[in-house]
C-alpha cells in the first residue's frame, strides 16, 4: 500500500482537509499539463473533477489499494479523459485503447497506475454497459443491490418474488454477454 | 432451469438440498459454469458497489465543486482585486517577447516554447517556488534559479520547481546541470514526464552526449508539446 492512500480514504470519507491538499499538491501541475495538450481551464477543472470521482465510486467500498503515487494514478486518468474528449470531438469513436500516443519509456509507478486505471475503466464499462439494457432489466438490476430484501423488492415492482428472480436472472446474463463481448472487442 | 437461472438460485440460496450438491459439482468439474458463476459474481460486485456510491456522489460533489472553481476557474476574477496587475503585464509582456522570439528567431534546437510557470502571480510570492515563479514568467531566468533551486532542494517531491529550475539552467547555459533534474524527473511519473524527455535530449546534446540525446528525444510521444523540437535535435543528430 502507497502512503498516497490517505488520499484515497480522504475521498470516501469526505475528508475537506485532505481533499484540499490533493487540489493544493496537483491542480497547477495537472491543469499545466493538460493547458499543454490543448483544454481550456474549464475542461482542466471538469476533467480533474470527474477524475477525483471516479476515483471514489472505484474505492467505495474499502477494497482498493493504492500502489503507485497518487498524483501518477491521478494524471493517468486525467490524460485518458482529455484523449476520449478529443476523440469525442473528432468524431473519431472512442476506442478502448486510451492511451494511445504515450509511448514514454515507463517505470513501476507507471505501470502500477496503469493498473489501477485499467480496472477502473473496466468497471466503468460495466456501468456504460448495464444503462445499455431494457428500463426494466436496469431498474431490477439495480433495485436488487439496494434493497435489503428480494421479496419486498418483488411486492415494490408489483410482481412475483418468482418472476423478479426470473426476471433478474435473464438481465444479469444478458449484462454479462455484453460484457464480455466487449472486454474481447 | 437455465444455467443463469441455476445461479441466481444458487447465490439466493433457493436451490433443494440436492439441486445445491448436483449446482457444487458442476461448478467444481465444469469450466463454463464456473466461469458464468464468476463472471455473475464480477458483475454483481461492481454493481453493488457503484450502485451504492452514486448515492453518495452528490455530497462528494457539492464539497469538490468549490475547490474546482476555486483552483480552476476563479483565477482571473481575483488578478483585478490584487493590484498585481503591472505584474500580469510584465508577464505578458515577457510571454509576447518570447512568442515573437519564437516567430521570428531561425530554426535551431533553442527554439521551443516554454509554458509560464503556474499559480505564482495571482496568489503572489509568499515563498521562493512562487518568486522564483514570477521571475521565471518575466523571463529573469538568471535572478529565478536561485529561487527555483531553493524550492527544488527544499521539497524533493516539488516536481514543478524542479522542472523550471532545470529550464532555468538550460535557460542561463548550464546543460550539464540540468541533465540530472531531468532525468530524475522523467522518472518521477509526474505531469513533467514526458516534457522531461525533450528538456534532458536537449541538455545532453549540448553536453555532446548524443546517445543519451537520441535515446530521450525518440521517446518524446509524438502528441507532446515538444516532439518537433525532439525530432529536430534527432534530425541534427543524424
Amino acid at each position: 500500500m502507497h502512503t498516497d492512500q490517505r488520499y484515497i480514504e480522504a475521498l470516501r470519507n469526505n475528508d475537506t482537509i485532505l481533499i484540499s491538499e490533493i487540489y493544493r499538491r496537483y491542480a497547477p501541475s495537472i491543469e499545466a499539463y493538460l493547458r499543454s495538450k490543448g483544454a481550456d481551464t474549464e475542461a482542466c477543472g471538469d476533467i480533474f473533477q470527474e477524475a477525483l470521482i471516479d476515483i471514489f465510486k472505484l474505492a467505495a467500498d474499502g477494497k482498493f489499494v493504492l500502489t503507485c503515487p497518487f498524483e501518477a494514478f491521478l494524471l493517468l486518468i486525467c490524460k485518458r479523459k482529455w484523449i476520449n474528449l478529443l476523440k469525442k470531438n473528432s468524431r473519431s469513436g472512442v476506442t478502448k485503447s486510451l492511451d494511445e500516443g504515450y509511448h514514454y519509456l515507463k517505470d513501476e509507478a507507471e505501470t502500477e497506475a496503469a493498473a489501477h486505471a485499467d480496472q477502473l475503466e473496466k468497471e466503468a464499462l460495466v456501468m456504460t454497459l448495464l444503462e445499455q439494457l431494457s428500463e426494466r432489466c436496469r431498474e431490477i438490476i439495480r433495485a436488487s443491490y439496494l434493497s435489503d430484501s428480494q421479496q419486498k423488492l418483488a411486492e415494490q415492482l408489483g410482481v412475483s418474488y418468482a418472476y423478479l428472480r426470473k426476471k433478474k436472472s435473464i438481465c444479469m446474463s444478458e449484462l454479462i454477454e455484453l460484457v464480455n463481448h466487449n472486454r474481447t472487442r | 432451469m437455465n444455467l443463469y437461472e441455476q445461479i441466481e438460485a444458487y447465490i439466493s440460496d433457493t436451490l433443494s438440498p440436492d439441486e445445491r450438491i448436483d449446482f457444487e459439482r458442476q461448478l467444481a468439474q465444469d469450466p463454463q459454469v464456473k466461469k458464468a458463476y464468476e463472471d455473475w459474481l464480477y458483475t454483481e460486485a461492481i454493481v453493488q458497489k457503484h450502485e451504492a456510491a452514486e448515492q453518495q456522489v452528490p455530497r462528494l460533489r457539492a464539497l469538490l465543486e468549490p475547490l474546482t472553481s476555486e483552483h480552476f476557474r476563479e483565477k482571473t476574477v481575483t488578478i483585478s482585486r490584487t493590484g498585481r496587475v503591472r505584474k500580469m503585464i510584465f508577464a505578458a509582456a515577457a510571454v509576447a517577447a518570447v512568442l515573437l522570439l519564437f516567430v521570428f528567431t531561425p530554426a535551431s534546437i533553442d527554439r521551443y516554447p516554454v509554458t509560464p510557470m503556474p499559480n505564482v502571480v495571482v496568489r503572489g510570492a509568499t515563498d521562493h517556488g512562487k518568486e522564483g515563479g514570477q521571475l521565471f514568467n518575466d523571463a529573469k531566468y538568471e535572478a529565478a534559479l536561485p529561487h527555483l533551486k531553493a524550492a527544488a532542494d527544499k521539497d524533493p517531491e516539488d516536481v514543478m520547481a524542479a522542472f523550471y529550475y532545470g529550464v532555468c539552467l538550460l535557460k542561463t547555459e548550464q546543460p550539464a546541470l540540468a541533465l540530472p533534474v531531468f532525468e530524475k524527473l522523467l522518472q518521477s511519473s509526474s505531469v513533467y514526464q514526458e516534457d522531461s524527455y525533450f528538456f534532458a535530449a536537449l541538455s545532453a546534446y549540448k553536453t555532446g552526449n548524443q546517445d543519451q540525446a537520441k535515446k530521450y528525444a525518440a521517446a518524446v510521444p509524438q502528441n507532446n508539446l515538444y516532439y518537433k523540437n525532439a525530432q529536430r535535435i534527432l534530425k541534427k543528430l543524424k
